[in-house]
């Protein structure tokens, strides 16, 4: 009796769970504009065919109706059993797009998935197609797995929660349009937008101390490597690991006394601030690829300069999070 | 992530797709001008001159901004025509027609993209609509079969397209898989047809209109029971199916004698016209004991100009029709309401072919009357009025051609004798009698007996009948058909229109009406018809069978039937359709949800994301499963989350030594479980460990009540 029960019991639990699993993915759904029409034609054929009763018009209207069954059930089924994983840009700079991906994994054993559009959810209750970032996978066979590319592309910088994605489609006919919400919280950080200075001159909110324009970082000992920006001479491209990495990589190296810079963000509100510290940021950019030593002073608070990637990115996290004092 | 990849589409599947999605829309968009093409006269010429412009739009059309300006006013201009037209009283059939196949033009001319494939796609499904009403023809099936099997599967292909379009201009990259599976796409075609064939059967008909709706045109024209002489000849010249009869004697053997099958009887004769006087006569009540020498008849009658039920002489009892009967003093047979397809069945009595008795019996209408029409009939003399204009050669004529039956000949010997003289000295012909300076004769029966001697049957028919009225014997003429061509595959006799034929019954008194055909013969037998018009015919018959008659009436027999064979509690009942219509059509409509989700679940069970399969279970698995059966017998129960090996190591504690061996085996398990393969001196360990534990006699739990108080729970306590 008491294997009985624990059988019956794991089964309920089991039953249970898949329960939750089923409606936890509810799919939406609406009916597109070619659906709408096509809906009032079926309307208009149904009403024939029941005031004739005309068979013939009784076939056409069953065949719109298999069209239309045909059309929930397999739209149903594209979204059903797919997983989603984000994979974010390294970076992200407000006002500027960046290319992640979606990975897109059909983990069903024998549809494909056809047509289905992954895009990063903005808010509950949006519709389809008015995500932040949107990729379209055209098939995935059962089993398989498809990186779809992403363009990122924040309005302003700081800290943004990323709630999860939607997975959306029209197929099979694009009379009606399902999606279905994954919850895939993350937190970005994005960087302020880089203003470059005119002319290299200290300019509104921002500030150079110092100015050096000797480009020593190029000649001292091997320190890292980094993905290639815009800006960087070729000669710096290390290239076995472009080959290896599929991605330029250029080679950074210790200066010999390398140039300090300091920058120095001038205190203001509302736009001016952002202003000040896409400035800023901008200079981090621009003399950390020069492997220039940046410091930053910010609300008070100086940072001595350094060198290196990981100091870059803690200077723009600086300057991503500031907040304007009142 | 090792197996992820990313294609470009673009150059890939779509590029693959697009040719497929033009010639499938091309074909389906020809489909829909097909459609329409049945209806025949303006339509046809509409249909066929917006097939060819489609045609050449595909071939030469370029979409460019100074075109669509110029077909911006001819399409004003099509708008325009198509409202007179409207005015001007054109069919609003013809004029949507019209319509529609100009928007299919000006898309195939102006239209390079995915969306506009889609909205052709639609048009055709309306023009396939305007075929449904303006036609029944039967060149409707394959049609509908290709837009069944091509329609969604170029459906889904211009989804495609407008994705990669939309793609384009949202400047997005499609990517897909290395493994393309647009094999997948193909099973929407016969997906859909399974679907449609399922809505067809199970869409409840509720029958709002009463029947099927069928136009003028449809119907046998000619056959009527006001017939002008010589309308028949038009009729003899149509190939068009009237009906389908299969006859069997009263053995239920197929019948072989000669097939007149009785429409309308017609009583009166003005020289020129026949027509029936009588009446309609009276709501027609079979007679209650039918005699047993009957031929059975079952009837496919395609609508006739009259609304006549056929039969052999004389219809005693009919069962199908389901409409209210009436017959007229002449024994014709009417049904209430318009013209429509009918399926009946029908038992006749044929007179008696003994010559004696025949030659023997005295004209006398009221004694063969059936009812109080037919008296009153008589008693009027209608079956013996001459033309008031009757050309007096024509008694001479008809005296002359009786003489040979001899002084003392019945009416019956009398009348053999003038079809007999008619047979032998007129000849049939299916032109009709003209004058030689043209145009109808004044009197076309004495043109006939003594200028043309040449005509068909309706010339034959009306001489002998007033031939025989002249001698003052009974008669009228009968218009129906006779013969036909027996289509063994169906199993019935097809009757066309050029089987029309007149002839005449002559009244006997007893026994009755009796058939006198003067004709010449000459098509008039039963023939085998050749394989392919057996095989059209049959086709044919399925699909008015199968298709345009399918009805409330076939769905619930069918529920009945399948009640039946589930053995349903009033299944035996509802085989006599006495099922309320509303009880049916819940049944249907739950029979179409189940197959709904019959489907559903079949698509569910298709897309099931693969679970952790089972690893297989080897001989010392297996074993170690014994064991534990064995511990659990008896009451010992460790905690489910334990491994096995702590599990064992649990019992151990509890029971002392005896279990060692449970720990051994569960060790041996996960050996041969992760430690590579399995080699015979584990294996035999494993059963020494096994036998060594059931040996050992493990106590009972309950026995060992001192052992409950354990270090994690009791037995059978977690």
């Amino acid at each position: 009796m008491g294997a009985a029960a624990t059988g019956l019991s794991g089964l309920w639990a089991q039953g249970r769970r898949a329960l939750q699993a089923r409606f936890a993915r509810r799919v939406h759904v609406r009916p597109t504009a070619a659906g709408l029409g096509y809906a009032v034609l079926l309307l208009g054929v149904l009403l024939a065919a029941v005031n004739t009763g005309n068979n013939l018009l009784y076939v056409v209207l069953a065949a719109q109706l298999s069209t239309l069954v045909l059309s929930n059930v397999l739209a149903e089924l594209n979204l059903r059993g797919l997983e989603v994983r984000r994979v974010l840009p390294p970076e992200l700079f407000a006002d500027q797009g960046a290319v992640g991906v979606f990975e897109v994994h059909n983990r069903r054993r024998h549809l494909p998935a056809v047509t289905v559009h992954v895009e990063e959810r903005t808010a509950r209750g949006s519709l389809p197609g008015q995500g932040w970032a949107e990729g379209l996978v055209a098939m995935v066979a059962p089993g398989e797995e498809v990186q779809a590319p992403v363009r990122w592309q924040f309005p302003r910088r700081g800290m943004v929660e990323l709630v999860g994605v939607r997975l959306w489609s029209d197929f099979p006919f694009g009379l009606v349009r399902r999606w279905i919400d994954l919850e895939l919280p993350a937190q970005v950080l994005v960087y302020p937008s880089p203003v470059e200075g005119r002319g290299g001159r200290p300019a509104l909110g921002g500030g150079v101390t110092r100015e050096d324009p000797q480009h020593l970082g190029r000649e001292g000992d091997f320190q890292a490597l980094r993905p290639y920006q815009p800006g960087d001479p070729l000669r710096d491209l290390h290239w076995p690991t472009t080959a290896r990495t599929r991605r330029p990589m250029v080679v950074q190296r210790s200066a010999v006394g390398a140039p300090e810079v300091r920058v120095r963000v001038e205190e203001a509100t509302g736009e001016r601030w952002e202003r000040a510290l896409a400035l800023a940021a901008g200079e981090v950019e621009r003399h950390c690829r020069r492997g220039d030593a940046v410091g930053l002073e910010l609300q008070g608070q100086v940072h001595a300069p350094r060198t290196g990637e990981a100091w870059r990115r803690r200077l723009l996290t600086l300057l991503a999070l500031a907040e304007a004092r009142p | 992530m090792s197996g992820a990849s990313a294609l470009p589409l673009s150059g890939d599947l779509l590029t693959r797709a697009a040719p497929w999605r033009r010639a499938l829309t091309l074909a389906i968009v020809l489909v829909g001008f097909a459609a329409c093409a049945p209806a025949g006269g303006p339509v046809l010429a509409l249909s066929t001159c917006g097939a060819a412009g489609v045609v050449l739009g595909r071939w030469v059309g370029r979409p460019s901004p100074r075109g669509e300006a110029r077909w911006r006013v001819l399409n004003t201009s099509a708008l325009v025509v198509c409202v007179l037209a409207a005015f001007a009283k054109v069919p609003l059939l013809v004029v949507g027609a019209g319509l529609v196949g100009w928007l299919q033009v000006h898309r195939a001319w102006t239209g390079a993209q995915a969306r506009d494939d889609r909205s052709a796609l639609l048009l055709a499904l309306l023009q396939a609509l305007l075929g449904c009403i303006v036609s029944v023809s039967m060149v409707l099936a394959p049609l509908f079969l290709a837009l069944v099997l091509l329609g969604p599967l170029a459906l889904a292909l211009c989804h495609l397209g407008i994705e990669a379009e939309g793609a384009r201009a949202r400047r997005l990259r499609p990517v897909a898989g290395e493994r393309t599976a647009t094999s997948s796409l193909w099973v929407l075609g016969p997906g859909s047809l399974l679907l449609t064939l399922a809505f067809f059967v199970g869409l409840p008909r509720l029958d709002a209109a009463g029947h099927l709706s069928t136009d003028e045109a449809e119907r046998v024209t000619g056959f009527g029971e006001d017939v002008d002489i010589g309308d028949l000849g038009a009729l003899l010249e149509s190939d068009e199916p009237v009906m389908r009869v299969r006859v069997f004697d009263a053995q239920e053997r197929p019948w072989t004698g000669p097939l007149y099958l009785r429409g309308a009887a017609l009583d009166a004769f003005d020289g020129r016209r026949w027509t029936s006087t009588v009446g309609r006569g009276g709501r027609w009540e079979p007679p209650g004991a039918s005699p047993a020498a009957q031929l059975r008849q079952e009837f496919l009658l395609e609508p006739v100009a009259e609304n006549v039920v056929f039969g052999m002489q004389e219809v005693v009892r009919i069962r199908g029709t389901g409409r209210r009967l009436s017959r007229d003093a002449n024994g014709t047979l009417r049904y209430r309401g318009e013209p429509e397809r009918l399926q009946y069945t029908a038992w006749s009595v044929l007179p008696s072919s003994d010559t004696a008795r025949l030659s023997a019996a005295r004209p006398d209408p009221r004694r063969a009357a059936r009812s109080v029409a037919e008296r009153e009939a008589a008693d009027a003399g209608v079956w013996t009025r001459l033309p008031a204009d009757l050309d007096p050669r024509v008694p001479a004529l008809a005296r002359q051609a009786a003489a040979a039956a001899g002084p003392d000949a019945g009416a019956w010997q009398q009348a053999v004798a003038i079809a007999a003289f008619l047979q032998r000295e007129y000849s049939y012909s299916l032109e009709a009698p003209d004058l030689p300076g043209g145009g109808a004769p004044p009197d076309p029966l004495a043109w006939f007996l003594f200028e043309s001697r040449t005509g068909h049957c309706e010339y034959f028919a009306t001489a002998l009948a007033v031939m025989l009225r002249s001698l003052d014997i009974p008669a009228r003429v009968v218009n129906g058909f006779l013969g036909g061509e027996l289509n063994p595959l169906g199993g019935w006799i097809l009757v066309r229109q050029r089987d029309a034929h007149s002839w005449v019954e002559v009244n006997l008194g007893p026994q009755g009406w009796v058939v006198v055909d003067a004709t010449p013969a000459g098509g008039a037998a039963v023939t085998v018809a050749s394989t392919w018009t057996q095989a059209g015919d049959w086709l044919t018959q399925r699909w008015q069978g199968v298709v345009l008659e399918y009805g409330l009436d076939d769905q619930l027999s069918g529920l009945a039937r399948v009640g039946q064979a589930l053995a349903l509690p009033g299944g035996a009942g509802a085989s006599t359709l006495a099922l309320p219509e509303v009880g049916g059509l819940v049944v249907v409509g739950l029979a179409v949800g189940l197959v709904a989700a019959l489907v559903r679940g079949a698509l569910a069970w298709l897309s099931r994301p693969p679970g952790p399969r089972p690893a297989p279970r080897g001989p010392v698995e297996r074993l170690h499963d014994r064991a534990w059966a064995y511990v659990r017998r008896r009451g010992w129960n460790p905690p489910l989350a334990l491994p096995p090996v702590e599990a064992a190591v649990w019992v151990r504690q509890r029971v002392g030594p005896l279990a060692e061996p449970l720990v051994q085996l569960a060790w041996l398990r996960y050996r041969v479980r992760y430690g590579g393969d399995l080699d015979r001196d584990l294996l035999a360990a494993a059963e020494a460990a096994w036998q060594s534990l059931r040996r050992g006699g493990l106590p009972r739990a309950a026995e060992r009540g001192r052992l409950a108080a354990g270090p994690a729970s009791g037995p059978g306590t977690d």
